[in-house]
């Protein structure tokens, strides 16, 4: 074989080859052909700005930590993202005032500071799937506690009580590798995001999930004529998966809000 | 060089989970422009959320006997720096933890912002007032 041609076929198989190298992972599918969303999976968002960091001596830094290399540190994950801008829904002009006010009283109005349920798309995505045919259930650790949904994939699910409930009743339909959750039937007791964003009990929400790979990326869409001017788009999160189980999620008991001596809260970055 | 000591913490965190987060401050409750020494030992640490409690006893200002009872991070940041409840317990040994005072002058409460182990074990969860970043030396 011509001497040049050899030498294509090499450059060509090694660009090949580092093409390869870099794709995603494929994704996994279960017995029926869907994606396989089973798995433990990092939600991607709440903590994702914190770059703890591990000396070697047994030390631990949370957060802020100065560069790693003027630390003598390990090589360092990448450095702490900035916090995102707020990520707020867009209130009736009537209800402004009612959203500001639950802003700055939210000390006193949150939920979740009293470890109420986080409610639906504020609990974000899962941190755990287990899927089967007929269903996927998903678990979540969250500030406010343990929390599960049961998504049914198939009509005529009756659940052993119809109340307006915390997370809604939620129902999956697969569009292609995406699967859908439609959740209504909320009640009015949770926030859809942080500073004071409430929502009625015409709440609807549509979240989509799709695999690509190892990872999943999370959309969620917000409807509430009731209190939105428009339906709301959270931020979307991308998911990745774990390869640790996950832990028992810690209780939630609230020791200090009797103490505060005055509103003051953060701003969040949600 | 002591590379414990090079750490500058730039953000005071309460409250966060891996999902749905809520914020109050912790100058709502804490003296975010003072802190104090406890030299003592761990005698329980409560892991939940929002806030994980550690509890050390100690001497108060009396020199009397005193469990302190110190607030920290929620799991989940705890848990991401790879940190646990056997982890803080420690060994058993005398630490040194400083901590934001409470506001309302309650001497058993503080916040935690650092706690050392007897063996040169650092924990480093918030900046110490009036803290600078230490350059190597």
């Amino acid at each position: 074989m011509n001497t040049r041609i050899c030498a294509a076929l090499l450059v060509l198989g090694v660009c090949m080859a580092a093409v390869a190298a870099d794709a995603p992972p494929a994704t996994p599918r279960t017995a029926d052909g869907r994606p396989d969303f089973n798995g433990v999976w990092d939600n991607g968002g709440g903590i994702d700005f914190l770059n703890p960091q591990k000396l070697p001596d047994g030390s631990v830094c949370v957060t802020g930590c100065a560069p790693a290399a003027a630390a003598g540190a390990p090589a360092a994950a990448a450095p702490a993202g900035a916090r995102p801008p707020p990520d707020r829904p867009r209130y009736k002009p009537e209800l402004a005032a009612k959203v500001a006010d639950l802003d700055a009283k939210q000390v006193k109005f949150d939920p979740v500071l009293r470890c109420q349920p986080p409610g639906v798309p504020r609990i974000g995505p899962p941190d755990k799937i287990v899927q089967t045919a007929r269903e996927l259930v998903f678990l979540y650790e969250d500030v406010s506690g343990p929390f599960f949904r049961i998504v049914p994939l198939v009509s005529g699910v009756v659940r052993v009580d119809d109340s307006p409930s915390y997370l809604g009743d939620a129902t999956g339909h697969w569009e292609g590798d995406t699967l859908v959750v439609e959740t209504a039937n909320f009640n009015d007791l949770t926030w859809l995001a942080d500073n004071g964003a409430f929502h009625t009990e015409a709440l609807k929400v549509t979240e989509r999930l799709t695999r690509r790979g190892n990872q999943m990326d999370y959309s969620a869409v917000v409807q509430d004529p009731g209190a939105l001017a428009e339906p709301w788009q959270m931020r979307p999160r991308r998911m990745t998966l774990m390869d640790k189980e996950m832990a028992e999620p810690a209780p939630c008991v609230d020791q200090d809000l009797h103490l505060m001596q005055d509103d003051s809260h953060h701003t969040n970055p949600r | 060089m002591n590379m414990r000591l090079l750490w500058m913490m730039v953000m005071v965190s309460c409250a966060a989970g891996t999902a749905a987060q809520a914020h109050h401050s912790l100058s709502g409750v804490f003296d975010t422009t003072k802190s104090f020494e406890i030299d003592g030992l761990v005698s329980r640490v409560d892991w939940m959320n929002p806030h994980v409690y550690v509890y050390v006893d100690g001497k108060g200002a009396n020199g009397k006997p005193m469990t302190y009872r110190l607030e920290s991070l929620p799991v989940a940041m705890m848990r991401k720096a790879g940190l646990s409840k056997t982890s803080l317990l420690g060994d058993g040994k005398p630490v040194k933890v400083h901590a934001y005072p409470a506001r309302a002058g309650t001497p058993d409460l503080g916040y935690m912002l650092t706690i050392k182990f007897a063996d040169g074990r650092e924990i480093q969860f918030s900046k110490i007032p009036g803290a600078e970043s230490v350059t190597p030396k």
